[in-house]
């Protein structure tokens, strides 16, 4: 409340000293969203709310504050079970007189587990109260969300939790450039509804936008939890890079957890890649195909050679991810389950044949 | 409590020392010469075989040496299978690793050996230091930027460095991995220092007769996963047993509960306010039988925040809690029917300072895998290759823990699960109905949750023109509520949820096409959740044209309608391209992305484009530093309501670098 009275100060301030007065305007519109939400009984729930606060216009400087949130035990102005700062306040700057003008306040709230208990207590619905204020405080307008108290099948979609890893549970991994490097968001949610969110990387330098890598929708159902993949990571160079899986829909109440990759060694020209053996010729399969365990590979022999070692690559340049070692007198054989362990179905490989 | 949690252990414990000398029948890797000596570069790798080991049981079993497959390779002389290598091993720590094939063509893991390999001239102990350190020095040349630029805006240092050592002396492997970062802006590192430890990890191992000991300090997981601890990758101290090759695991930790980096609670035991401690037991008592039985068990205590480095969520605030959890895996018919059962109880305290009141939970559940056509070792002919799991699993409405934040909890589950394959035919799908309130809370609604999904793919014949790859499947939820207390004020719950997707992937000599689309709805006839009909279509591609230039373009195409915000579009289209120019000098990265929103849409339109050069004056060896120069332009366009702030961003910045590999090694 002091807070946001202050920034209010503080902004009138500021447009008194940039030369803008203070303009008189009416709140013509307030809405939440959602304006209703559902959340399980039994658990603390962050959920995001966005308000719509649409006023009459002109030109001059608009301000739009709200005190702080309060929740009440069933339809207000009923029982405040607890007061939730900070206020919230946006000033416009216009010189050019525009028939209206629209705030939006995202705010992310925590409903804690024992107000949500208050309210199963009490068999009454939940309810979240901002009340917004123009600058003038010609009006003054209540919006409210309501909170419905369910389990975590019921109600809409929200993200309450979201745990980001690359392999093995790493948030800062060692790799070297052409790795093939995966990340997984393990993503908690209650309710049904889509989820939306981007894969997004950046590289060039560490205070670099993130450039988005993929759009993701998943369909979510009954607040299961969901593992959203990442697709490969570029590791394409030396240097650090910093991976994140944002939620675009539901917004969630919460900022996006970054992990981070430190790329080093092999990069293509500052340290070549070395096989271990020399390259033969590959007679089979020449073509794109199916590697399974019935996938014959066929060489050409090298003389002198003490063996023979089949490799799979992620692709071109890329690391082996697959090896097997073959006899010195063998010159075909069949991919081993060890070697076919490590291949995703759903990614391309190169195979090459070093004698050694 | 914790008797309460042991006392199947002490007997299934007894068990194994009543089963048999089981370590004594079993492989055991021995030393070629000299046992007191550390390996030389072109020792033969031993295993001894136990005699109840036929020759047709060695053919289901596989050997790998640092990840390659070593099994072709291998001579049987007598009792002893002996790999002779080809090229001397590379100096440093190795692995050997020996796995069975088991049921249902599952890898097992039956042992796992390090050694050390010394140089030439090395006599009684090895040790290697491998490393490398790369920099970068970034001057911004211009931008565009309408801000007042601090030093540190425009240069910036950073630097980051890798470490992997190992060093095996007097019976002991002692190893070392870790990586660090520097920055001149603290901001710009992940936890905020100028200069700070990534991730790194300290062990320590040792035989003393058939036990092996292991000890370790930094971020690991202690590899459980149960009902009580999964996914639990966190920095602390764990020390560990293995008894008789795998016979009796023991395992103690203390840890940080959450996921940190950086440089504060260095070990995660730095601090008690902030500390999880346990132990985790798996023992396999009946080797007679083929070790179809085991069983496990966890106990921890613990307190302390639970998120941390890579996790979004709830504000962090202490908790307190602790919990035990005891489990039974069997094999029932050899290769066609397993068994897994577990329990768990854990008590909780949400703020940890007794504000909200301490819960307990219990979780519980039983699951099957039945292969109905056991699928011959290795007659290289198409079979039907099929798993049915039925499934059971409780969890209370209260049940968490620390150690497995992601539980689901107030869940009764009731589920089948199928996994067929079939030569180029892979099916995959679920059957589950679920319900909540599993307290029976009569204030509270009894929902109930009826999903099905299946997945498949099929892969034409190689002869097939691009060899092309089908992608089909399928989903449908139905939520409904089943009791509605008297005087429940909330929304009704009826709602239906469906999904179809297909895709086409094509293979070329050259190129590669990706290409599948999703459609999916949500009907609420109750009004309680945002209904929705979406199209997703995604293509990606990848042109090789040769060594020297790969192109990758991507484009995703969203069409949604909801009943909250109307239509709304969103298309994402990517450009990658990366060549060398000049070989072996000049090298060019360039990125491109693009999101374009339409309708009702609450994105905005993004453009953002990378490109850099790097001019190599010399490439990096080991112990001899590499550099190049680069230039690199960064363009970036906002506009919309990304962050929910309208705005408009045009951003244009230039960088000249510098930049050192140093890869060392000895």
């Amino acid at each position: 409340m002091i807070g946001a009275r202050f920034a209010l100060l503080a902004a009138l301030g500021l447009a008194a000293m940039l030369g803008a007065d203070p303009a008189a305007a009416a709140i013509t519109s307030a809405r939440a969203t959602p304006g209703v939400q559902t959340v399980p009984g039994d658990r603390s729930v962050g959920i995001s709310i966005t308000y719509s606060i649409r006023i009459t216009g002109g030109a001059g400087s608009f301000t739009v504050d709200a005190d702080d949130g309060a929740f009440y035990i069933g339809v207000p102005p009923g029982v405040v079970a607890a007061v939730v700062p900070p206020g919230l306040t946006r000033t416009i700057n216009s010189a050019v007189a525009r028939p209206f003008y629209n705030f939006t306040f995202t705010e992310r709230l925590n409903v804690p587990l024992d107000i949500i208990r208050q309210a199963i207590a009490a068999r009454q619905p939940l309810y979240y109260r901002r009340e917004f204020t123009d600058d003038g405080f010609i009006s003054s307008t209540p919006v409210d969300v309501r909170i419905n108290i369910g389990g975590g099948i019921a109600g809409r979609l929200t993200v309450s939790r979201m745990r980001l890893m690359l392999e093995g549970g790493q948030t800062v991994c060692s790799a070297a450039a052409g790795d093939d490097i995966t990340a997984e968001a393990y993503i908690e949610t209650e309710g049904s509804g889509l989820l939306r969110g981007t894969w997004e990387m950046r590289e060039t330098l560490p205070d670099g936008n993130f450039r988005t890598l993929k759009t993701v929708q998943i369909p979510v159902t009954a607040g299961r939890n969901v593992t959203v993949k990442s697709p490969r990571l570029p590791l394409s160079g030396a240097g650090r890079v910093d991976f994140r899986f944002t939620v675009t829909e539901p917004p969630p109440a919460f900022a996006a957890p970054i992990v981070t990759c430190l790329v080093a060694g092999r990069h293509p020209l500052l340290q070549p890649d070395v096989p271990a053996g020399v390259p033969v010729k590959v007679l089979a399969p020449k073509s794109f195909m199916p590697l399974d365990r019935n996938t014959q590979v066929v060489w050409q022999p090298k003389e002198g050679a003490k063996a023979y070692r089949i490799e799979v690559l992620a692709e071109e340049r890329g690391q082996p991810i697959a090896a097997q070692e073959m006899k010195a007198e063998d010159t075909s054989g069949k991919l081993s389950p060890l070697a076919l362990e490590k291949l995703d179905p759903k990614r391309r490989y190169k195979i090459r044949v070093l004698a050694q | 409590m914790i008797f309460k949690a042991l006392a199947p252990l002490c007997i299934a414990l007894s068990l194994v020392i009543w089963d048999t000398a089981a370590y004594a029948q079993d492989f055991v890797f021995v030393r070629a010469g000299d046992p007191e000596r550390a390996f030389r570069q072109n020792d033969a790798l031993v295993i001894e075989v136990p005699p109840h080991i036929s020759a047709d049981d060695l053919a289901s079993h596989f050997l790998e040496l640092d990840g390659v497959d070593i099994t072709q390779r291998v001579t049987l002389e007598g009792a002893r299978v002996v790999f002779y290598p080809a090229s001397p091993y590379g100096t440093g720590q190795h692995v050997l690793r020996l796995v069975r094939l088991g049921k249902n063509n599952k890898l097992v893991e039956i042992n796992r050996w390090h050694f050390i390999v010394g140089d030439a001239t090395e006599a009684a102990a090895a040790a290697t230091l491998r490393g490398q350190m790369d920099a970068t020095y970034s001057a911004r040349v211009f931008d565009n930027i309408d801000s007042d630029l601090s030093e540190g805006d425009i240069q910036n240092f950073m630097a980051q460095g890798q470490l992997d050592a190992a060093l095996d002396q007097a019976g002991w492997r002692l190893g070392l991995r870790g990586n660090g970062l520097l920055n001149s802006e603290d901001d710009l590192n992940p936890a905020g220092a100028a200069a700070e430890v990534g991730e790194f990890l300290l062990t320590a191992e040792k035989d003393i007769g058939a036990v092996r000991t292991a000890a370790r300090l930094g971020n690991h997981d202690i590899g459980a996963s149960n009902l009580l601890i999964d996914q639990f990758y966190r920095r602390g101290f764990s020390v560990g047993a293995d008894i008789a090759q795998g016979r009796a695991q023991v395992t103690g930790f203390a840890m940080n509960p959450a996921a940190a980096t950086g440089n504060r609670n260095m070990f995660g035991i730095d601090d008690s306010g902030q500390l999880a401690r346990g132990a985790h037991m798996r023992i396999r008592p009946l080797q007679s039988l083929g070790d179809r039985l085991e069983i496990e068990s966890t106990v921890y205590s613990g307190k302390g925040g639970i998120d941390g480095s890579g996790v979004g969520g709830n504000p962090a605030i202490s908790y307190r809690g602790n919990g035990f959890q005891i489990g039974g895996a069997a094999e029932i018919l050899k290769d066609r029917l397993a068994l897994r059962t577990q329990y768990a109880s854990a008590d909780y305290d949400g703020d940890g300072a007794g504000a909200e009141p301490e819960r307990r939970g219990e979780a519980y559940g039983i699951s099957f895998s039945f292969t109905p056509f056991v699928p011959p070792a290795d007659s290289g002919t198409t079979h039907l290759d099929w798993t049915i799991e039925p499934g059971y699993y409780r969890a209370g409405s209260f049940y968490r823990s620390m150690l497995n934040a992601g539980a689901e909890s107030d869940r009764e589950l009731w589920s089948v699960k199928s996994r067929l394959g079939y030569g180029a035919l892979t099916l995959d799908g679920e059957v589950s109905w679920a319900t909540d309130n599993v307290s029976d809370n009569p204030d509270l609604p009894h929902d109930r949750s009826m999903q099905a999904w299946a997945q498949g793919s099929y892969t034409l014949a190689p002869e097939t023109w691009g060899t092309p790859v089908l992608f089909f499947g399928a989903a449908l939820s139905d939520d409904e509520r089943q009791k509605t207390p008297a005087g429940f004020g909330g929304d009704g719950l009826d709602r239906t949820t469906s999904s179809l997707n297909g895709g086409l992937a094509l293979s070329f000599e050259k190129t590669s096409w990706s290409f599948n689309h999703t459609y999916s709805a949500l009907n609420d006839r109750e009004d309680s959740a945002a209904e929705y009909r979406s199209h997703y279509t995604d293509f990606s591609a990848e042109y090789r044209f040769n060594s020297r230039l790969t192109l990758r373009p991507g484009v995703q195409m969203e069409f949604l309608r909801d009943d909250t915000q109307g239509s709304s579009t969103n298309t994402h289209g990517s450009f990658g391209l990366q060549s060398e120019i000049i070989e072996g000098k000049l090298w060019n990265n360039t990125n491109y992305s693009m999101q374009v929103a339409g309708g009702k849409s609450s994105q905005g339109r993004l453009y953002n484009a990378e490109t850099e050069f790097n001019w190599v004056l010399k490439p990096a060896e080991n112990n001899s530093p590499g550099y190049a120069v680069a230039f690199s332009g960064l363009y970036t366009n906002n506009t919309g309501t990304r962050d929910a702030f309208d705005r408009e961003d045009e951003e244009l910045r230039l960088f000249a670098r510098l930049k050192l590999a140093a890869p060392f090694s000895r």
